[in-house]
């Protein structure tokens, strides 16, 4: 099957520094994948490049291609129907939704723009209330954010990115700044909704299990590279780079044990800190050798998978992810 | 609703700083040295006759809040007592004048709105020389107070270049304009420049939200966007910001009037106080206040009704 | 991320550097003022009350910078001695309201409750009366002079003052700081005036220094207007309006010059107020 979308050896710079390097993955139709790593791994400016949406003075080289377009070269009214078939979710709802103007302007506003009559836009808006399980809909339309809570709003939000009918979804983060019962209750609906339209989806979080949960596949990233992309079962039990591994046992699990929580020594890297000869994990790592230290890995398959670790082949097996 | 419940409590306060601003014109007669007497004479020897006649006016043998009663409920049927300088009714004295205070202060205020807004909001949308040459020029203006920019202004336009004339009230509609275009000019220039500063804040400010993100990254055009998102979201700051500069003209304009020899009740306000005739100050400064507490409240109104987070109490800033 | 957690202290440094000459040149202004104003009178070159009306509207000539005014007077010598006038009044006005001020606004946040709505509903109505017209209001009943207007124009900077601060002292006020020296057993006013007020110093001397601005823009009116200093005493907002005529007759320089004067120590204020308040907010 060709890839819906594909993401080849994409590089962004920003005046600051290097944030992405060589990011390379693909994403089939229906497919989910997620995109873990830690603040700074550079997740949530993948998920922007692929939107469009990069900062002003940002340079990208690399290709993003979707459904055999090129994404980087889309002329202005190309990007408009571009920006139709892929639609994005952002983390904070109440801070990407227009606090003055009604909750009925802000889901129709898309439809509008392509030329929906205001009636039958309200209309197909009420109905996606309904399918994210916000009854009411006439009422709740003519609501303003703040007259609803930040779970609500979220659904708002993943109901108006639907209403355009995407092929793709970019979520980043979209549970993060909510309450804990509240988020499994949108991922519930997020995960449902795409299944019954078959959407392909790119979910961004820093939770490998939550990750794990609703998608197939699960790249990590670390330091603006990614460092391991694998189905998703098969991650957590046998991953095959050392960060995935401590990411994994560094999550404090109810049914843990021990009596200390496993962190990662050291803090995370930036992209534009990371150092280019080296392999940027070397000095948290446990596994480091002095090949690690003195030439920078390549992102390479391994048994079904992708890993960028010099040692991966003779690690399998050896990393340690859960503790008695 | 809470709206209505917000618009009703911003009445009262209205009614209250009325009521605290007239007890304090009312009650300065009696804060001098001497009588109330004395301080409406303001220093002149008054013959029996009009001494009698103050006495029955101002109910001065009546204890002191009846007075104030007497005062204000005359005040509120347009009777506002007498000038002790032109032995006329202040009411009268003040009628014709008004029109012209009124039109400098719309003049200055449409000056305000035209060339503050529209520069900031362009400046704010573009980057570039524009935006540039505006935060320079708004830098240096928004520091000249009303007078100096009064004699700069006439130095240059009025008697170097002769485009307008220096003082003076103009007859006839066409004239009064450009008669009054200079000192509406300088009445408006610090205010424009602050305005100007503000609008371009709150662009910038706005066009950097992450609302727009998403307006974007749905495809929506940007001409829209700006209306939509950016401008109809700065309203909210810009407008309180013009609001509460063209009140602060209705107090400012005294200067300017005087400035340019404008006939005005700014002017007679002036000219009342150095002449100490309480009567007519107390009348005009009454009018001023009331204008002022008024637009105030209109700003107010604005307010809620663009941001629909305003609710009972202070609103969010 | 922590990209932009590295990036912003480094930028804030970085702008601080920038802002520095606009700073100290405002400083350097402001200090030239104060001396002006202190020893103004002393070290002007030529008389400035005696009038000489040959001379009046002469231009500029040897030994006389800025010309001479309407009364054939130097005029340099009349802006010296005139700053003292023209610094004074609003010093008096930011001592009465940043007294009157501070007092409310630390009293309000201290006791919070029906204390601070009772205080905050007074400052909201008495921001209904203009600065200005109170003191035309003031001068009109007490006479015209320097004293009446300052008084009052303080009077009327409070509400704004007061609200300013309330916001600072009750941020105080929730400081761990406080509950442990009232655990201690010290009473409201002295925590107040012991810990509370110093601790807010940077703010009052930068809000301080903005309304210096103000005020002189505002008493200059006044004497404009001629409420406020009366002439022939040397004070710029009168020299402003006194020399108005010779700009009809084709002699700006008297009125300018004096309007310059205003205007550049205003502007200082401004912006040292304004570098102030940057500091006070980084503290």
């Amino acid at each position: 099957m060709t890839a819906l979308l594909e993401v080849s050896g994409l590089t962004v710079r920003l005046p600051a520094g290097t944030v992405l390097r060589e990011i390379s993955f693909a994403i089939r139709p229906g497919e989910a994948l997620g995109l873990v790593g830690e603040s700074g791994s550079g997740k949530s400016m993948t998920a922007k490049a692929v939107a469009r949406l990069l900062p002003a003075g940002a340079a990208s080289t690399g290709s993003i291609t979707f459904d055999d377009r090129n994404v980087l070269g889309l002329t202005p009214s190309e990007l408009r129907r571009y920006r139709a078939e892929v639609a994005m979710i952002f983390q904070d709802p109440r801070a990407h939704i227009n606090p003055v103007r009604r909750i009925g302007d802000f889901m129709t506003e898309a439809l509008r723009a392509q030329g929906v009559p205001a009636a039958e836009s309200l209309r197909r808006a009420a109905d996606m209330l309904e399918q994210v399980g916000i009854d009411d809909g006439r009422r709740r339309l003519r609501q303003y954010p703040h007259e609803l809570s930040g779970g609500m709003l979220q659904r708002v939000m993943i109901g108006s990115a639907l209403l355009t009918s995407p092929r793709l979804l970019l979520a980043d983060e979209p549970t993060t700044a909510l309450d804990v019962t509240i988020q499994a209750e949108v991922m519930a609906i997020l995960d449902e909704l795409r299944r019954s339209r078959g959407l392909s989806l790119l979910f961004i979080t820093h939770d490998l299990e939550l990750a794990g949960a609703i998608c197939d596949r699960t790249a990590v990233m670390y330091a603006g590279q990614i460092v391991e992309v694998r189905s998703s079962d098969r991650l957590h039990d046998d991953p095959l780079h050392p960060y995935t591994a401590a990411l994994a046992a560094a999550r404090p699990d109810i049914a843990m044990t021990r009596p200390r929580l496993r962190a990662i020594p050291g803090r995370p890297l930036s992209a534009f800190e990371a150092p280019e000869d080296q392999c940027a994990f070397a000095p948290r790592c446990a596994h480091a050798a002095d090949a690690c230290r003195s030439s920078a890995p390549q992102l390479a398959a391994l048994d079904g998978g992708q890993t960028r670790c010099l040692r991966a082949a003779e690690l399998r097996g050896k990393l340690e992810v859960i503790d008695a | 609703m809470t709206r209505r419940k917000f618009l009703l409590r911003r009445l009262v306060m209205l009614v209250c700083s009325l009521i605290v601003a007239s007890f304090v014109i009312f009650a300065s007669m009696y804060l001098a040295p001497g009588s109330a007497l004395s301080a409406l004479a303001g220093g002149r020897a008054l013959p029996a006759s009009s001494v009698a006649t103050l006495d029955k006016q101002y109910h001065l043998n009546q204890p002191f809040f009846a007075q104030y009663w007497y005062w204000v409920t005359n005040a509120l049927h347009g009777n506002l007592g007498t000038s002790i300088e032109w032995r006329e009714n202040v009411s009268t004295l003040m009628g014709g004048l008004v029109w012209t205070t009124a039109g400098l202060v719309l003049y200055a205020s449409l000056i305000i709105c035209v060339l503050g807004i529209g520069l900031g909001i362009l400046a704010g949308l573009r980057p570039g020389l524009l935006d540039t040459s505006t935060l320079v020029a708004t830098a240096i203006t928004a520091a000249l107070p009303s007078f100096v920019a009064a004699m700069v202004l006439i130095t240059v336009f009025a008697v170097q270049l002769n485009w307008f004339p220096a003082l003076g009230n103009g007859a006839g509609f066409a004239d009064d304009v450009r008669h009054l275009t200079l000192p509406a000019i300088a009445l408006a220039l610090s205010s424009l420049a602050i305005v100007a500063r503000i609008t371009r804040a709150a662009v910038r400010d706005e066009t950097g939200r992450e609302h727009v993100q998403t307006a974007i990254s749905r495809g929506i055009p940007y001409r829209l966007i700006v209306r939509r998102h950016i401008l109809r979201n700065a309203a909210i700051p810009i407008t309180t910001i013009t609001g509460i500069t063209i009140a602060s003209l209705i107090a400012v304009d005294a200067v300017v009037e005087t400035a340019f020899s404008i006939n005005g009740l700014g002017a007679f306000l002036v000219k009342a106080a150095q002449d100490k005739d309480l009567a007519v100050v107390q009348g005009i400064s009454l009018v001023l206040v009331t204008a002022f507490v008024v637009v105030n409240l209109i700003v107010d109104l604005l307010y809620a009704a663009l941001d629909p987070r305003v609710s009972l109490g202070t609103a969010a800033t | 991320m922590t990209a932009i957690a590295v990036e912003a202290p480094a930028r804030r440094l970085g702008q601080l550097k920038q802002t520095g000459a606009a700073g100290i040149l405002s400083a350097a202004v402001v200090a030239v003022a104060t001396v002006a104003a202190v020893v103004g009178p002393l070290i002007a070159p030529y008389n400035t009350t005696v009038p000489d009306t040959t001379l009046a509207f002469v231009g500029p000539t040897g030994g006389h910078l800025l010309g001479f005014d309407f009364e054939g007077r130097d005029v340099l010598s009349r802006l010296l001695a005139g700053a003292q006038s023209s610094m004074v009044g609003p010093l008096a006005v930011v001592a009465i309201s940043l007294a009157i001020g501070i007092a409310l606004a630390v009293t309000s946040a201290w006791r919070r409750g029906a204390t601070d709505a009772a205080v905050s509903a007074a400052l909201d109505i008495m921001f209904a009366f203009p600065g200005i017209l109170l003191a035309v209001l003031a001068t009109t009943v007490f006479g015209p002079g320097l004293v009446a207007a300052s008084v009052a124009l303080g009077i009327a900077y409070v509400p704004y003052v007061a609200r300013v601060l309330r916001g600072a002292a009750l941020k105080e006020r929730s400081q761990p700081y406080v509950a442990a020296l009232e655990v201690q057993g010290l009473s409201g006013p002295a925590i107040c005036l012991r810990h509370i007020v110093p601790n807010m110093r940077s703010l009052i001397v930068a809000q301080a220094t903005i309304m210096f601005g103000w005020a002189m823009v505002d008493l200059a009116a006044i004497s404009f207007l001629g409420l406020g200093v009366q002439a022939p005493a040397p004070n710029w907002g009168v020299m402003i309006s006194e020399n108005a005529v010779g700009v009809m007759q084709g002699y700006p320089l008297p009125t300018l010059a004096a309007g310059a004067c205003v205007v550049i120590v205003v502007i200082a204020f401004n912006v040292l107020g304004e570098r102030l308040l940057e500091r006070a907010a980084l503290a």
